[in-house]
């Protein structure tokens, strides 16, 4: 067998059991990762040391450095203390938690750790449900749509999740060329998500009826249990300074120059830890998901090995062969790009995925390409329950609060109830990466 | 929906509340909500169709019907108890008595809260209205708070002759040997009467398990 087919059945497989024994992935990667840089070794396509010096180890930095930023945050109680504006904002209403929640999670999603963010703010949504009583439909589209636009908030900004992370420092897009088209593109189908959500949902009571008991002493119970959780602006204030000059230097100092983004996020992220030492010490000992690292090393690992071996390159330019308009070529790509992240996940598609979206972008736009394809990503990432990180953990905290139905029926949250929600979600974001594909290539010429 | 279904509704809130606020606490608070919005028949039917679930909401929603109010705690008697003492472990939860003590107390004495409860608690959310002020306490290691200026404190739900009614956890924690342990077994009465339906959620245990007892100025008999 050649290494080529050796490399790629292992990426394939690697992936697809990734996605199956979801609770014994990094074992799945790491066997995955250490097997492919062995069938290099072997034949001749390099060792270990020529292999991890391929890692783009820049992004790793950009991921642990933002993720503890979302972490000083979380100590200074941002989240917990937007999550209550936001539970009063909605008034407890089926459609107003899924608009006030949903734009809410796109905005943090964007900016931070979506992970952190949910984790903080559904205990919220969950106490709100039990309180004032959830349906399994609600139940469903107010959570699944929380999940969606943390998905298009991780899209709509450079730093927001792993795809346009890797896009930005590769150096394949610089920060405001992204900024300025995935944001608007996001925010568009975030707009048609969170409209379906609230039209399935039945609106409130008639006017000029009794104020409902539920939603009021909800709100009056969310408030008591958060009473006394106030911002510490000591803390939240010169971290948020800090934040604020690292968005400043994104966007002013050029991709390609000696301070790249990832250098940016590590001086602002370490500026913003001693503004209390002991603290910063304790959450980069005990706070750095290195989870995550390690899965996305061991992926970078394996799409580093398929690429020496030449396949990506092979599939791009096979891609291009084909007997279609570049329009109709890049369609397909994202349509394929779509479902091969439903099934895989976003981090593994978008590693494996971005080798070829460089072939096609020596025939086409770059950015047109490379924001197509984030959107894309973000699409396939809300089909299935499993295709993003967000899915899983807003699934373990539902099953964890118990929720019933008005009938005793347990409410729940699993990859069968998401997905009415991610089909009609999947549908909307490709709809819009298409779109603005067809619409990027049209205008360029 | 009728006001006796939407009263049942409520089950679930009422048992959230509770696990997180204490049974009292919450009992006023949606005593108070209900009485806003649906006026007497609200409370009649809150203390109705929930109170036989949840004595202490049977309690405080008779004592509303008969002209009570709620009170502002008063944890003078309390904090006067404790002086002196290096560690202080609660048991039970009673957001409102728990607040105030922790105001009350000096910043230099510990104060542990046990994690044991029969409701579902987020403790981690129970805990962050009182950031670095008081600790989480497992059951397993409560011992390790004992010592001849520790106390343990606990929430009372009125007094019968001289039995009192305290929360499951008090009794996994109380007895001959941890007596000896702790300066002081302290109970507070939250509640200032017995609820009239049966105790459910709580346990009779002589008075005498407790070296002292807080009680509200006017106690119901």
């Amino acid at each position: 067998m050649t290494a080529p087919a050796l490399l790629i059945g292992i990426l394939v497989l690697t992936l697809a059991l990734q996605a199956w024994l979801a609770r014994r992935r990094l074992l799945v990667v790491l066997t995955g990762a250490g097997t492919s840089v062995l069938v290099c070794a072997l034949y001749g396509l390099g060792d270990s040391r020529a292999l991890l010096a391929d890692v783009p180890w820049d992004v790793l930095v950009l991921l642990v450095s933002l993720g503890l930023l979302s972490e000083i945050f979380v100590e200074a109680r941002l989240f917990a203390v937007l999550a209550v504006r936001a539970a009063h904002a909605s008034r407890a209403s089926a459609r107003g938690m899924i608009l006030i929640f949903g734009v809410g999670m796109y905005v943090v999603s964007a900016l931070m750790n979506n992970l952190t963010a949910l984790l903080l703010v559904l205990p919220v949504v969950l106490v709100l449900f039990r309180v004032v009583g959830v349906t399994q439909r609600q139940a469903a589209w107010t959570l699944g749509t929380l999940v969606v636009a943390c998905n298009l908030g991780g899209a709509a900004t450079p730093i927001g999740d792993f795809p346009a992370i890797l896009l930005l420092s590769r150096g394949s897009m610089g920060f405001v060329d992204y900024l300025s088209r995935a944001l608007p593109a996001t925010a568009a189908a975030l707009v048609v998500v969170i409209s379906i959500a609230v039209l399935s949902q039945r609106s409130g009571g008639r006017p000029g009826a009794a104020k409902p008991l539920g939603p009021s002493l909800s709100l009056s119970l969310v408030r008591e249990l958060y009473r006394n959780v106030r911002l510490d602006r000591r803390l939240a204030g010169p971290v948020a300074g800090a934040f604020a000059a690292m968005m400043v230097a994104w966007v002013l100092l050029p991709a390609s120059g000696a301070v790249g983004p990832e250098l940016v996020a590590w001086l602002g992220v370490v500026l913003a830890l001693a503004v209390r030492p002991a603290l910063g010490e304790r959450l980069i000992r005990q706070r750095i998901d290195v989870e995550a690292v390690l899965f996305l090393l061991a992926l970078f690992v394996m799409v580093v090995a398929v690429r020496r071996s030449g396949v990506f390159g092979d599939i791009g330019r096979a891609l291009i062969a084909l007997p279609l308009s570049p329009a109709a070529q890049l369609v397909l790509f994202l349509l394929l790009a779509g479902l091969l992240t439903g099934v895989f996940s976003a981090g593994p598609a978008m590693a494996a995925l971005l080798e070829v979206a460089a072939i096609l972008a020596q025939e086409l736009p770059p950015n047109v390409v490379y924001v197509s394809l984030a959107l894309a990503v973000c699409a396939g990432s809300s089909l299935f329950l499993t295709a993003a990180t967000a899915g899983p953990l807003a699934q373990s905290l539902t099953e964890r609060a118990a929720l019933r139905d008005r009938d005793g029926e347990p409410i729940l949250f699993g990859f069968r109830q998401f997905v009415p929600v991610g089909l009609v979600c999947f549908a909307v974001i490709e709809v819009t990466a298409i779109g603005y594909a067809l619409l990027g290539i049209a205008t360029s010429e | 929906m009728t006001l006796g279904e939407e009263i049942a509704s409520l089950r679930d809130a009422f048992e959230q509340g509770a696990g997180e606020l204490g049974f009292a606490d919450t009992a006023w608070l949606f005593v108070e909500r209900v009485a806003e919005l649906r006026g007497e028949p609200g409370v009649v039917a809150l203390r109705d169709l929930l109170g036989q679930t949840f004595p202490t909401l049977h309690f405080v929603a008779s004592r509303y019907l008969s002209g009570g109010r709620r009170e502002p705690v008063d944890v003078s008697e309390v904090a006067e108890l404790l002086r002196g003492t290096r560690r202080v472990l609660i048991v039970g939860l009673e957001a409102a008595h728990l607040d105030a003590l922790v105001l009350a107390l000096p910043r230099e004495t510990r104060i542990g809260l046990l994690t044991y409860r029969l409701l579902p608690v987020d403790w981690d959310r129970v805990l962050s209205n009182h950031p670095g002020r008081v600790e989480a306490v497992d059951l397993t290691v409560f011992q390790t708070w004992a010592g001849a200026r520790s106390a343990i404190l606990t929430f009372t739900y009125g007094r019968r002759a001289e039995r009192v009614y305290v929360l499951p956890a008090f009794a996994r924690i109380s007895g001959a040997d941890v007596r000896t342990q702790f300066r002081d077994l302290i109970g507070w009465d939250v509640l200032g009467g017995v609820p009239a339906v049966y105790p459910r959620w709580l346990i009779e245990l002589p008075a005498s398990e407790l070296t002292r007892l807080v009680e509200p100025a006017h106690m119901e008999p």
